[in-house]
């Protein structure tokens, strides 16, 4: 956020509103989308970002990323306004690596790629289900870099937590993520080539 | 450094490389070692393919020219 908070005539606060922040709206409803699970939820979460980031558009730091200053006033609105009663996720250390790749897997040369044709095809709104099932913590973090392509240190100012703990997130939820379609594909018949056997079994 | 430190190592910059996090001659050293190992290579496909898979499916909300409107006039009026 600037220091640099001049008063803005109406007139260049528009300027600022069409220019700057308006491009993002389609971002910024999916977004909230994500997070709320409700049209109507997601729509009053835009409209009280732009509200905010209009009143507060001194504030900006003309010239930084506006996407990334929307998404934290969104992101703080949802705290204040949609989650108050909702709990901390368990802290996730990034070394979790250890122990979901284990070595004997990397040695195996086949496994289940859900790029393969046939499963990309099935893959429907299962991802948007998935997705959903992911607790808000996890989704946040997928939605802010695997959708948005925010960087790990956007992200971390986002959401208001160290990058290290961005990182933790980030690989606990796409493990989580690919799990979930991994059970997706077994149901369709796919095999766990990287285990040997169907995951059902 | 034994096989599982560097396997551990490969996964953590899996990650990083695909979030842009490493530096550029991280990510060269990086490449190389995908080119020398297969196996390697299948992770960091794996990886990838999940990204994509997720980018292309995720259903995206439409935005209404009418809410954009009701925005503007809330703000501007």
């Amino acid at each position: 956020m600037s220091d640099n908070t001049e008063k803005l005539s109406r007139k260049e606060k528009i300027k600022i509103f069409e220019k700057e922040f308006l491009p993002h709206v389609e971002a910024l409803k999916t977004f909230a989308f994500y997070l709320t699970y409700n049209d109507s939820d997601a729509n009053d979460l835009v409209q009280e970002t732009y509200l905010k980031a209009f009143r507060f558009a001194e504030k900006f730091d003309r010239g930084t990323n506006a996407k990334a200053w929307l998404f934290r006033i969104l992101k703080n609105a949802y705290i204040n306004d949609y989650r108050k009663k909702s709990k901390q996720p368990d802290r996730v250390d990034f070394e979790d690596v250890i122990n979901y790749h284990k070595s004997d897997d990397v040695s195996d040369n086949k496994y289940l790629d859900l790029k393969e044709e046939s499963i990309d095809n099935m893959m429907g709104d299962e991802i948007t289900k998935a997705i959903g099932s992911l607790p808000p913590e996890f989704r946040t973090v997928i939605l802010l870099a695997d959708i948005e392509d925010f960087s790990y240190k956007e992200i971390s100012k986002i959401i208001g937590v160290p990058i290290g703990t961005v990182r933790s997130r980030l690989f606990r939820a796409r493990n989580t993520l690919k799990d979930l379609l991994k059970k997706y594909a077994f149901s369709l018949g796919y095999k766990d080539y990287r285990s040997g056997k169907n995951e059902e079994e | 450094m034994n096989n599982k430190s560097k396997t551990t190592d490969f996964i953590i910059n899996v990650h990083k490389y695909l979030d842009h996090a490493l530096t550029a001659n991280e990510s060269k050293d990086f490449i190389q070692d995908v080119h020398n190992n297969p196996l390697l290579a299948k992770i960091l496909n794996e990886e990838r393919n999940l990204r994509i898979t997720i980018k292309n499916h995720l259903q995206r909300p439409k935005v209404e020219k009418s809410f954009i409107k009701m925005i503007k006039d809330s703000l501007y009026s």
